[in-house]
């Protein structure tokens, strides 16, 4: 509508007014522009729109930096505020899930980074990145005094509590900046440094220390809402990864990581949520924290096998002296810790169930059951071919100040200049593609109960033609999750043809990654027809790694997860996702010996709700009762009464099914 | 040799014995609890069920020999009745001690001593399920206390089911368990996650669940006498 406006009226205008006019960036918390009500009471200011992208972005957050209130909370100055929102280039896929060294954050001095643009050769680059340095130091500088720091911008943090407040500041940054999913990383490993100095000559007690980080979290959960995808309160990709090794390859835990642990036991707020990496050296008190952690129902830590991750990570193509400082992007997706622009899932899911249902649905294949599986794999290489396609990303010269290479290559952190970008595509509905195949086996070429026409008409009609056969579907012996032999070699065959079709590929001249884990399974379930593993027409597919069958356990998926094949570009996360009846939380110490065995195996990551059907069911009928359960959706934690009616659905149902396991 | 059979296997059990257990459930039983988890393995005859060489079962039962040793597991024979199938149970049992493999038996003692001494020798522990609610009028008391009698270093952990029927017989309870010099007990709180099996096999499934607060005064009056108390949960 401005637009029109704008165009109208433009030819009529002085040539000096129209470069005032500029773009008027409206400053609201929905998307989208009203010229009506700009000019009625809302907040309006001026920024002249330039066509190059990183100058665009510098003069917008130049302007922001400017205008954003000053906003303390626990004590903690953290400038953010949704209200005042950078407008991101038209046709351009914003940034997401980006895990910032804050290591790197805490150490930098932005005069030392001016002065290391200023040898740049490209001099619009150096110039533009100064012009957004100096707006960070005029931000600080007009709230300084009202903090208990000095300088922070230009040295190293001189104690914990400086460390915290430097962390926050820029955190708020970078969310100021519009990039979503700004993930925490490890700061059991890099705050360490500043506790373990405040704690030996006493300038702080473990209490104080304790409180701080609590303080920090309640920061960084202030702002949730604000911080969420659109109608998912809690997925925000604000995630705290502790444990792992570190450069010299030894374990990094530390007090740290136990005071962590031990602050989440009793943490009762989806938001950050904390993901741990562990290895065969895992101490046992870790062990034991991160048990009583989950235990406590907040869906953290997720697990991650970071062994087998790593060295997966260095066959395909990252550095064997980067994969140390391994993270996630956002939910469960490793990547590189301050040199990843690795985008997780920045297309839509690979929804394979329909690529058999594809197949069915023209009767392709009929005769042979090896026939349908090469058919389903055709399809499903079709479909993976038709959504990979390059990218025009948002830019940020906010992270190119603090992720490596972009200084020293010139280049935007978007453009070439983060070291790693390694795109990624997530698979979603595996355990129903696998139990429809299953099904099809046995119903249609061993037992021929069933044609494969029957099956057309058994999907076009959603199971109203043939009431017997949902039955029939239910009491087919082999499911996924089982740790059966041809089961295994199913799930392994399929996955196989994936990665080989996904190794050919590129976004953007860059390598691509696959994960067999998905947010997806809801929404593509809404679009999927009936499938032969029993499923009704819209109705949510699977959960990342995890059994649909009532008669499959815990130990069984772990053993099961645990026997697939990561190996390849099959990076992009794959996660066991369970839902641990309750009577684990009473044998805490048996449930660790589960969990390690699991990882022990080979599983790649683990995350697991602790909930019961009974607990789900009053709560979603009486909310009231509830306002503090949490629960683990698809890679993050959430207020179960935050969550839309179908996703507290599919959480009952499983439970269901998990509680007769 | 003759085949094992067996109804189920369930590994990553947490409440059948000690440490991580796999749990092999074996059928056939004297007895008809009608709040039984397993009521389809009651009967032996009644359905087809997966049959063993003892080289087989071993072969999968070890598979989890790692968690076994990290937890201080074992495998569990479970039920039905498993000290029916005692006989038959004696070459794979020579196999997991061979493996010096823990292994627990989850009995309601309710068979002949014979049975009991066939395994006795490659038994690391009993787990015995007493049946003292006031609908198990099949149940032969004497046999069990004279099973208990004989095989009491062999019992590790005494076991009840709460019913409604017996969350008023405290005082019953205790009496039993002292005059058995049985100083612990697990207690379970009946549940009916199994109701579906009861009506699949066109059997009327009552609900025997006392509510929680019963089962909590049940547990905290067994205690107050003199017995130290275990609450188990599903």
């Amino acid at each position: 509508m401005l637009r029109k406006i704008k165009y109208i009226i433009k030819p009529y205008l002085p040539k000096s007014f129209i470069k005032f006019l500029g773009r008027i960036n409206c400053i609201k918390a929905d998307t989208g522009t009203n010229y009506i009500k700009l000019l009625f009471g809302r907040k309006v200011f001026f920024v002249h729109p330039s066509k190059e992208e990183v100058k665009d972005y510098v003069r917008q957050m130049v302007r922001i930096f400017r205008a954003l209130p000053f906003r303390k909370i626990e004590g903690y100055l953290y400038p953010y505020d949704k209200s005042y929102y950078r407008e991101i280039p038209q046709g351009t896929t914003p940034l997401a899930s980006i895990t910032v060294d804050f290591g790197t954050v805490l150490n930098s001095d932005l005069i030392e980074i001016k002065n290391r643009l200023s040898k740049c050769k490209d001099k619009s680059f150096a110039r533009n990145l100064i012009m957004l340095v100096g707006s960070i130091e005029k931000l600080w500088k007009k709230y300084e005094h009202k903090t208990r720091f000095k300088d922070i911008i230009h040295h190293k943090p001189a104690s914990f509590d400086e460390a915290i407040q430097k962390l926050l500041f820029y955190d708020a940054l970078f969310w100021q900046a519009r990039h979503n999913h700004i993930g925490l990383g490890r700061l059991d490993y890099i705050l360490y440094p500043y506790f373990h100095s405040d704690i030996s000559s006493g300038v702080i007690t473990m209490e104080n220390a304790k409180q701080m980080i609590y303080s920090m979290l309640l920061v960084l959960g202030n702002d949730t809402k604000d911080k969420s995808l659109a109608g998912m309160v809690g997925d925000d990709g604000q995630y705290i990864l502790l444990g792992g090794i570190g450069p010299d390859k030894k374990n990094i835990d530390n007090e740290l990581t136990e005071l962590f642990l031990e602050i989440f036991k009793d943490y009762h707020s989806p938001d950050p949520k904390l993901i741990l990496r562990v290895n065969s050296n895992t101490s046992e008190k870790i062990w034991d924290k991160a048990v009583a952690c989950v235990c406590n129902g907040n869906g953290s830590p997720l697990f991650m096998n970071e062994s087998l991750i790593m060295k997966n990570m260095a066959s395909f193509g990252y550095s064997d002296t980067d994969v140390w400082n391994l993270g996630t992007s956002a939910c469960w997706e490793p990547l590189i810790i301050g040199k990843s622009f690795d985008q997780n899932n920045p297309l839509p899911s690979i929804s394979v169930a329909k690529s058999l249902n594809d197949v069915i649905l023209s009767c392709k294949g009929s005769e042979s059951f090896d026939e349908i599986i090469l058919g389903c794999k055709e399809e499903i290489s079709k479909q993976i071919n038709q959504t990979a396609h390059d990218i025009t990303f948002d830019v940020s010269p906010l992270f190119s100040l603090f992720f490596d290479d972009c200084i020293q290559k010139e280049r935007d952190f978007s453009k070439g200049g983060a070291r790693y970008s390694f795109h990624g595509l997530q698979v979603v509905g595996l355990p129903n593609l696998v139990n429809s195949l299953l099904s099809i086996k046995e119903l249609v070429f061993e037992k021929k109960v069933y044609t494969i026409s029957d099956c057309r008409e058994i999907i076009l009609s959603d199971f109203a033609n043939d009431s017997g056969a949902i039955e029939a579907i239910k009491s087919v012996k082999l499911k996924f999750g089982q740790a059966n032999k041809d089961v295994i070699s199913l799930t392994n065959d399929i996955m196989d043809s994936i990665e080989r079709t996904v190794s050919n590929l590129t976004i953007n001249a860059n390598k691509v990654k696959i994960g067999f884990s998905s947010p997806s399974y809801i929404n593509c379930g809404k679009e999927l027809m009936a499938t032969m593993d029993g499923r009704r027409n819209g109705q949510p597919l699977s959960v990342h790694i995890s059994p649909v069958s009532t008669s499959i356990d815990i130990a069984e998926i772990l053993d099961f997860a645990s026997s697939l094949n990561y190996g390849g570009c099959r990076l992009n996360g794959n996660v066991v996702d369970y839902i641990i009846p309750g009577a684990y939380m009473r044998e805490q110490e048996k449930f660790k010996y589960i969990i390690q065995d699991s990882i022990e195996k080979g599983i790649f990551e683990l995350q697991l709700n602790v909930l019961d059907k009974t607990t789900l069911i009053d709560a979603k009928i009486h909310p009231e009762k509830y306002p503090n359960l949490i629960v683990r959706v698809w890679g993050y934690s959430a207020y179960f009464n935050d969550l839309p009616e179908e996703y507290k659905d599919n959480l009952i149902n499983r439970a269901i099914h998990y509680e007769v396991a | 040799m003759k085949l094992l059979r067996v109804a189920n296997i369930q590994r990553g059990c947490v409440y059948d014995g000690p440490g991580v257990r796999t749990t092999v459930f074996l059928p056939g039983c004297p007895l008809h609890c009608p709040w039984c988890c397993n009521p389809e393995m009651r009967d032996v005859s009644s359905k087809e069920w997966q049959e063993y060489t003892p080289d087989k079962l071993a072969i999968q039962l070890l598979q989890n020999k790692a968690l076994f040793k990290r937890s201080g597991g074992g495998i569990t024979f479970s039920g039905g009745e498993p000290l029916l199938s005692a006989k038959e149970l004696r070459p794979l049992l020579e196999i997991l001690a061979k493996d010096k493999i823990s292994v627990f038996f989850e009995t309601s003692l309710m068979v002949k001593g014979d049975l009991i001494k066939d395994i006795a020798g490659y038994t690391d522990g009993l787990i015995v399920d007493l049946k003292l609610q006031p609908e198990m009028k099949e149940y032969d008391i004497s046999l069990v206390k004279r099973n208990i009698e004989q095989f009491r270093e062999l019992i590790k952990y005494y076991r009840l089911v709460v019913t409604d029927s017996i969350i008023d017989k405290s005082e019953e309870v205790v009496g039993f368990l002292q005059s058995n010099q049985i100083s612990s007990i697990e207690l379970l709180k009946c549940h009916n996650l199994a109701q579906k099996k009861f009506l699949d096999l066109g059997i009327t499934a009552k609900n025997y669940s006392p509510d929680s607060t019963s089962f909590g005064k049940f547990c905290e009056n067994i205690k107050n006498m003199g017995i130290c108390v275990n609450r188990l949960a599903v």
